[in-house]
């Protein structure tokens, strides 16, 4: 504040006095909580934010009841997936409702339990929903086709797969790419040969009284070249009351294993497991 | 001009913890005492001893604090918009705006008795578009932290409003996170801060002044 | 449980059975119900046992078993987009986006069920019914997902007694807020909505959730005990 004045001496003692009066005008806004945007000295660096205002007492907070473990990534490996047979659908050559049948698909198996199918992929058919490529039960071995996704149920994932080696007589059973599991086997005779190729492991018998069969029974999306064998002459993967035939070729085109071994793959083999006999 | 209620409490002045006895704390505390700190009247906003149940009046406190995170909040994002152009814009228009509805709804329940609501000024802390990003993410953080560490001490008719602010804040936090290119979501559940460290982190960075 | 098909009651059988409690169901009720054809509600009778006597206690663990089976709902939900290789399919960002959400998904899970011991309810059984078949229904879910379950916790917290269980609840609300946000941002939309995300209580979500039929009572039937008739 520069009083007017005259210059030299007087000016002087007037710029002190003004510098006197500035001092305590600041320091009288400052008392009474006038904005304190400062440019001088004091000038801080950043903001001049008011953190007296956030002095406020608080509790400490609530230690939580409980907190989550590490989330891990999944690691899956060999993943398939299946699916029920929830409506009695048409399977297609293509995904496609005017493509041509290649078969009927139930709900139900022979034997009862749920019908499914191997899921291979799928296909969005923008305003038609999503197909679903799916390996089948039907002659000739290794047939697939489409079906609209809205027919199955929701989707189950196995990470096993069952190797069937015809030449040597062996099923090995592979989790997440490893093996678990191997055994001898026997296999189909000359006349009535195990089909080569990719299918699944469709149900599993229990608690029935057939020493022939064993104790479990699992029954394979494959069949028989012995097609009017009854309930559609599928391949079974089952015990046996001869384990001294094995390993051999001396079944209809099933595939046996000693009790031990087939009840040691039942702890195993989820349904569902994706099956390849070479 | 300041009571006995300035006496230097060992409890510390933001919370029941500990706090830190580093020279800068020393200082901070004698500053404090001495009145030196300018923005208003400290009277009414001293703090008193830590209590974990939930009470009214600790509701208010609680409260308080939201409040005024809630303004720092809409000052930075007022101030720092000049700055920005973009989603960086809309960002700060969109969370300003939410930050002013959650001012309001904290006034509402604090029945007009606010204290003092501070005044936030930021300077050259925000000047630029990628020092603004970057503050506003440590802001949105550290704001988030603060309420997960408070909710819970509120009594139940206030959890509920609280939790729904809290949610937005969160997803405030997740939008600046992934427009910097950080995660959005970096932990299977969040941790708290103590009103303590909320102070702390907001100072360091010069969010509040010393 | 054997390979017993359950009857359908409603398709949301399983989560009926976590809101049965909080809503003052007598067992009586639940008993009448399970006559009209409820082996999931008898499942559920199994859980926690008279011990819990105080209704409080009681009620934080129905809030938390409804809170587990959703958690479930959304963890299977990540997990299956995952394994199908919709996941596999997105950019990078996406890609990283959709995976964390199934890691902490899963890690929910995990310590829910850890906390509630006996008392947890068994994974229900879903069906996605396309929805992570898709980039875009996968996207279209998800964001819909989060916002939900963010609406959901929000809804929990201020219902639960114990204090503690308030705090983890606001943990991990704050967790579905942001992958709701993050995942509106990913689609190019705002990431938020109103100053204040609305809660819902557990009938509503409840009814949302059946309304997606997600969740399937139907468990597959593949075991039986009928001979074998294959070639042999």
């Amino acid at each position: 504040m520069i009083l007017p004045g005259r210059r030299g001496v007087r000016s002087a003692g007037v710029l002190v006095l003004s510098a006197v009066l500035a001092a305590a005008v600041a320091g009288a806004l400052l008392l009474f909580g006038a904005s304190a945007r400062s440019t001088s000295a004091r000038q801080l660096p950043g903001g001049h934010s008011d953190s007296a205002a956030l002095q406020v007492s608080l509790p400490s907070p609530l230690k939580p009841s409980f907190v989550p473990p590490t989330p891990l990534r999944l690691s899956e490996r060999e993943t398939a997936r299946w699916a029920v047979v929830q409506s009695p659908v048409a399977a297609r050559a293509q995904p496609t409702l005017d493509a041509p049948v290649v078969t009927r698909l139930g709900r139900l198996t022979p034997e009862g339990t749920s019908n499914l199918v191997l899921v291979l992929g799928t296909q969005a058919r923008g305003s038609g929903g999503v197909w679903v490529r799916a390996r089948l039960p039907v002659l000739p071995n290794g047939t697939t086709g489409w079906v609209p996704r809205s027919a199955l149920g929701g989707y189950q994932f196995v990470h096993t797969h069952l190797v069937i080696d015809l030449e040597r007589t062996t099923a090995v059973l592979y989790r997440q790419g490893r093996p678990v599991f191997q055994a001898d086997v026997g296999v189909g005779k000359a006349a009535w040969p195990t089909p080569r190729g990719e299918f699944y492991i469709r149900n599993k018998l229990v608690s029935y009284r057939s020493p022939s069969y064993g104790p479990f029974a699992f029954g394979t999306s494959a069949r028989s070249v012995l097609t009017d064998w009854p309930a559609g002459g599928f391949i079974g993967i089952h015990g046996t009351d001869r384990p001294d035939l094995l390993p051999g070729r001396v079944s209809h085109g099933c595939i046996r294993l000693r009790n031990s071994d087939i009840v040691g793959l039942a702890r195993l083999m989820p349904i569902g497991t994706p099956l390849t006999i070479k | 001009m300041w009571g006995p209620s300035e006496a230097r409490f060992p409890g510390g002045w933001t919370v029941g913890e500990r706090v830190g006895h580093t020279r800068g704390d020393f200082l901070r505390r004698t500053l404090i005492a001495g009145g030196i700190l300018g923005g208003g009247a400290l009277i009414g906003a001293w703090p008193e001893g830590a209590d974990s149940a939930p009470s009214a009046k600790q509701d208010h406190r609680i409260l308080t604090f939201a409040l005024r995170l809630e303004l720092l909040q809409v000052a930075f994002y007022e101030q720092g918009a000049a700055a920005l152009q973009g989603e960086l814009l809309e960002f700060a228009e969109v969370v300003g705006r939410a930050e002013r509805a959650h001012a309001d709804f904290l006034r509402s329940h604090l029945g007009g008795e606010t204290g003092n609501e501070g005044r936030f000024e930021f300077g050259d802390t925000i000047r630029n578009a990628k020092t603004f990003a970057a503050k506003a993410h440590l802001l949105e953080e550290t704001v988030t932290a603060a309420y997960i560490g408070q909710g819970a001490n509120l009594t139940a008719s206030l959890i509920a409003g609280f939790g729904e602010l809290t949610s937005v804040e969160a997803r405030q936090a997740a939008w600046i996170s992934d427009i910097i290119g950080k995660n959005p979501a970096p932990h299977a559940a969040d941790p708290a801060m103590t009103a303590g460290e909320v102070v702390t982190a907001l100072r360091d960075a010069a969010l509040l002044g010393q | 449980m054997s390979d017993l098909t359950l009857e359908q009651i409603d398709e949301d059988g399983a989560i009926q059975e976590g809101i049965a409690a909080l809503y003052g169901d007598t067992r009586a009720d639940l008993f009448r119900k399970a006559a009209l054809g409820g082996t999931a509600i008898l499942a559920a009778l199994a859980g926690p046992p008279a011990a819990f006597a105080a209704r409080s206690k009681t009620r934080d663990v129905a809030i938390f078993q409804f809170g587990l089976n959703f958690e479930y709902l959304q963890s299977t939900f990540y997990t299956e987009a995952e394994q199908v290789g919709t996941v596999a399919r997105m950019n990078r960002q996406k890609a990283f986006w959709a995976k964390t959400l199934g890691a902490h998904e899963r890690a929910h899970v995990a310590i829910i069920k850890k906390v509630l011991g006996s008392a947890a309810p068994k994974k229900p059984s879903f069906n996605f019914r396309g929805n992570t078949d898709t980039e875009s229904q996968f996207t279209k879910t998800a964001v819909a997902m989060e916002d939900l379950t963010t609406a959901l916790l929000t809804g929990i917290a201020p219902t639960l007694e114990d204090r503690h269980l308030t705090a983890a609840a606001f943990s991990l609300l704050t967790v579905e807020a942001r992958h709701a946000a993050w995942a509106r941002h990913l689609a190019g939309v705002v990431p938020i909505v109103r100053a204040f995300d609305r809660r819902k209580n557990l009938d509503e979500v409840d009814r949302i959730v059946a309304s997606t039929r997600f969740i399937s009572s139907l468990r597959p039937k593949t075991t039986t005990k009928r001979r074998p008739r294959y070639t042999g």
